[in-house]
């Protein structure tokens, strides 16, 4: 019987192990099983064809263009050209509360628009980093900066002296940024007199403006210094990279320094300058506290003051867009009236630096370099070549303006390979990182300045075109095409991948002392005739509901949205009081108002929320 | 008397077992609708509840059920209970005598039938207390402890844990155990 027992046991025990074993398994299956419920459709996945994209399914690129007298900036996905964000940057959105909250309204600095141009995004090593986006205001001299984890506004700054600030490069490790005037002004005389000084004194009294921005690693934007240049109208600006990191050129027009009639009186010669800065001498003169003088709290340098710091080279009438090759030994600039682009060499601009080889001296005795010295070739691209980008397969492209078309050719070999016609005037075009030492190719934009009969007729005032062009193949193919507002100047592609957008604000990690995290801590507090009020908004009500105050209050109210679902903003709009804030989840927004009216003001949900989004409201009685 | 040893360790095994259900998922729950198409989760623990509460409460109050999170006074002992489990099966692993594991095993089959009429008994709760203010009225209902239905807008997917396994399977270990054992006379 002992000898049973002593099987049966074993046995039992092998039984018992598998069953153990298998319970496990089974287990596992159920508890993961019971994890995420595979839903069975509306799971988004990623395309990384240039085929159409369907409903339902991401784009795999991003395009960031600059909004032009938007003061935005429009986000598209790229193959499908949906527009997916409007960012306000330069300009108050009554949708969303930007520059009307006192935070935003601060930053904006009383200025209602801006005229943004370049964008550019941030980098390592060369490589588009996904972290910030910043772009230009031609129209208020300013530079904004667009966080790319929540795609909104973080800081603006200023740039004093500079007067038409259309252009913006980086550089590829983002420590500086570089700006310059496409307008030259006078210094600063004072108080009394601003910076006047008249038009007849130009020459002498009239200065170009190069701008030194630094950036901190948390993204905060500095200016470090800025440059004193001919009073000529500078246009676009291309930091180096690889071989030449640690330049930077800007091509310049209006060499005549004209002031009236510019049109005629600026393309009297037959060629124009871009300037070339090494910013890395010019930044050690300003560490060791050798700038010239302050002007408007900016340290100035004077580089007719200190030789070696920038120079002059000749390039075709009335140029554009200076660009720099991947490898960052081309630079391309091409004149907007010279069916030409001009290739020169970085290695040869070196060389002609260190052997003095100068053909002579341009404004302020700034040495001027040998056209022909330092030229690689001359490239026949088409009519009123304008800008050039780069792709990964040693290509550039040219957008001519006066030919409504996009020309390709090769670097290296200098031949035009091929050209593709858009709709039309195309004034930048953007290559998936086409500005960076990595680009990705795959994908252009050319961004059409005129669109006739490309979209249904909506009155006189036309969309511009944005035309997607497909340039993986050995042909261009015009993909499709987008209208946007007037009017994108340039585009930032970048893939899906590199961006890392969050989807909520994490409640309780602001660390906005009045940020509130609980319904709970609701409440109005009174101080004198200061009303302030933590607000809670979550589905599908305010709390508190019922604000009373007295006429000549001062309100303030901080507004949590206490939601984490991604997509369920709030809105808060006051009747008849001009109010309105969007607030996404878990954000907090300040509305400030003095409550002047008398009378009941429902105050209520202006972001759809759910089925009882409507009933999401609240009263504002102000007691006469 | 060598025979005891695999019934010590089939003990042992079910002290292991009951010691993991205290730390693994007793519980879990899915909502999937077209805007949730993520899911919404809702995971029972020995001592908490986890998931998307945030989100499930926000939607709850709706129809004014109970606010779900781990005020309720059984996450401050259910993992104990668990251990004391495992604590009476590594008594029998002591102590492999018969009448000592009818007792305990007994005790451990009354404790799991209790632990398993409270959980019902709170899914029970919240599908029949309702704030009578909330916007929406439904009808009173009891959550499927294992099932796969439709809710409203939302494809509900019910399933006990692993942990819930861990525990059936520490018991069916004890039954092994006992009988396993020779008869005391």
């Amino acid at each position: 019987m002992d000898g049973l027992r002593k099987t049966m046991s074993k046995v039992t025990a092998i039984v018992a192990v598998i069953a153990a074993l298998l319970g496990l398994v089974v287990g596992k299956f159920l508890w993961g099983a019971s994890n995420p419920a595979t839903p069975t459709a509306a799971q988004p996945t990623t395309l990384s064809s240039t085929d159409a994209v369907a409903p339902g399914q991401l784009d795999s690129y991003y395009a960031f263009l600059s909004g032009g007298q938007s003061g935005d900036v429009y986000v598209y996905g790229v193959p499908s050209m949906r527009l997916i964000k409007t960012i306000p940057v330069f300009t108050p959105d009554p949708r969303s509360g930007y520059g009307f909250t006192p935070d935003t309204k601060a930053m904006l600095g009383g200025y209602t628009w801006g005229d943004d141009h370049h964008p550019v995004m941030s980098q390592t090593n060369g490589t588009y980093d996904g972290r910030w986006l910043f772009v230009n205001d031609k129209a208020n001299n300013r530079v904004g900066e667009v966080d790319l984890k929540t795609f909104e506004t973080k800081q603006i700054l200023n740039l004093p002296n500079e007067i038409g600030t259309h252009s913006l490069t980086i550089t590829p490790d983002s420590k500086y940024l570089f700006t310059a005037s496409e307008y030259s002004a006078p210094l600063n005389n004072g108080p009394a007199q601003g910076n006047y000084a008249p038009l007849n004194a130009y020459s002498e009294k009239y200065f170009g403006i190069l701008s030194s921005i630094g950036l901190g690693s948390d993204g905060k934007m500095n200016l470090n210094w800025e440059m004193l240049t001919a009073p000529y109208d500078y246009d676009l600006a291309a930091a180096g990279k690889a071989v030449s990191d640690g330049w930077v050129f800007v091509s310049s027009y209006n060499s005549e320094e004209a002031t009236t009639d510019t049109e005629v009186n600026s393309t009297k010669n037959s060629r124009d300058y871009v300037l070339v800065v090494n910013y890395v001498e010019a930044q050690k003169l300003v560490d060791a506290g050798q700038y010239d003088f302050v002007n408007n709290g900016v340290k100035m340098i004077d580089p007719r003051k200190h030789p070696g710091l920038a120079y002059l080279i000749p390039c075709g009438k009335n140029p554009h867009g200076v660009d720099v090759s991947p490898n960052g030994q081309w630079v391309v600039a091409s004149g907007k009236l010279d069916p030409i682009v001009t290739v020169y060499d970085f290695n040869k601009i070196k060389a002609a630096i260190e052997k003095k080889d100068f053909q002579g001296t341009g404004w302020g005795n700034l040495p001027v370099l040998n056209y022909n010295d330092v030229m690689t070739a001359e490239i026949q691209v088409g009519l009123g070549p304008l800008h050039t980008q780069f792709d990964d397969k040693g290509y550039a492209y040219t957008s001519l303006f006066v030919e409504s078309a996009v020309t390709k050719w090769q670097l290296g070999t200098w031949k035009v390979v091929e050209k593709i016609p858009v709709n039309y005037n195309v004034g930048h075009i953007a290559v998936a990182g086409g500005d960076s030492e990595h680009p990705y190719g795959q994908f252009l934009i050319a961004l059409d300045k005129m669109s006739q009969n490309r979209f249904l007729p909506v009155g006189p005032g036309y969309p511009v075109n944005e035309q997607l062009i497909d340039i993986s193949g050995s042909s261009m193919k015009l993909l499709r095409e987008a209208p946007a507002n007037r009017e994108p100047h340039y585009a930032v592609i970048v893939p899906a991948n590199v961006i890392k957008a969050e989807n909520v604000y994490p409640v309780g990690k602001s660390g906005n002392p009045n940020a509130i995290t609980a319904e709970n801590q609701a409440k109005v507090v009174r101080n004198g005739n200061q009303v302030t009020v933590y607000m809670a908004a979550i589905r599908s009500h305010f709390t508190p509901d019922q604000l009373t105050v007295k006429q000549g209050d001062k309100v303030t109210i901080y507004l949590t949205n206490l939601e984490q679902q991604p997509n369920i903003t709030h809105g808060f709009a006051v009747s008849d009081y001009n109010i309105n804030v969007a607030v996404d989840p878990g954000q907090t927004k300040v509305v400030q108002f003095t409550a002047d009216k008398p009378g009941v003001f429902p105050f209520y949900c202006t972001d759809f929320c759910s089925a009882l989004h409507e009933e999401m409201m609240g009263y504002l009685t102000v007691q006469p | 008397m060598q025979g005891r040893w695999s019934v010590r360790s089939l003990a042992l095994l079910a002290t292991i077992c009951y010691l993991g259900a205290a730390f693994t998922k007793l519980w879990g729950m899915v909502l999937t609708s077209t805007f949730y198409y993520q899911g919404l989760h809702l995971n029972v623990f020995a001592n908490e509840v986890t998931g998307d509460l945030h989100e499930l409460n926000i939607l709850n109050h709706y129809i004014g059920m109970l606010t779900i999170g781990d005020n309720m006074p059984e996450f401050h002992y259910i993992r104990w209970v668990l251990i004391l489990l495992a604590l009476t099966s590594i008594a029998v692993a002591l102590w492999p005598r018969r009448r000592v594991a009818g007792l305990l095993t007994g005790l451990e089959a009354a404790v799991l039938v209790l632990l398993g009429a409270d959980f019902y008994w709170r899914l029970y709760e919240y599908g029949h207390v309702f704030d009578l203010s909330a916007p929406m009225k439904v009808q009173p209902f009891t959550p499927q402890i294992w099932g796969n239905y439709q809710l409203a807008n939302f494809h509900v997917v019910t399933a006990p844990g692993l942990g819930s396994f861990l525990l059936v399977m520490a018991f069916f270990l004890m039954l092994l155990v006992l009988v396993s054992l020779p008869k005391e006379s």
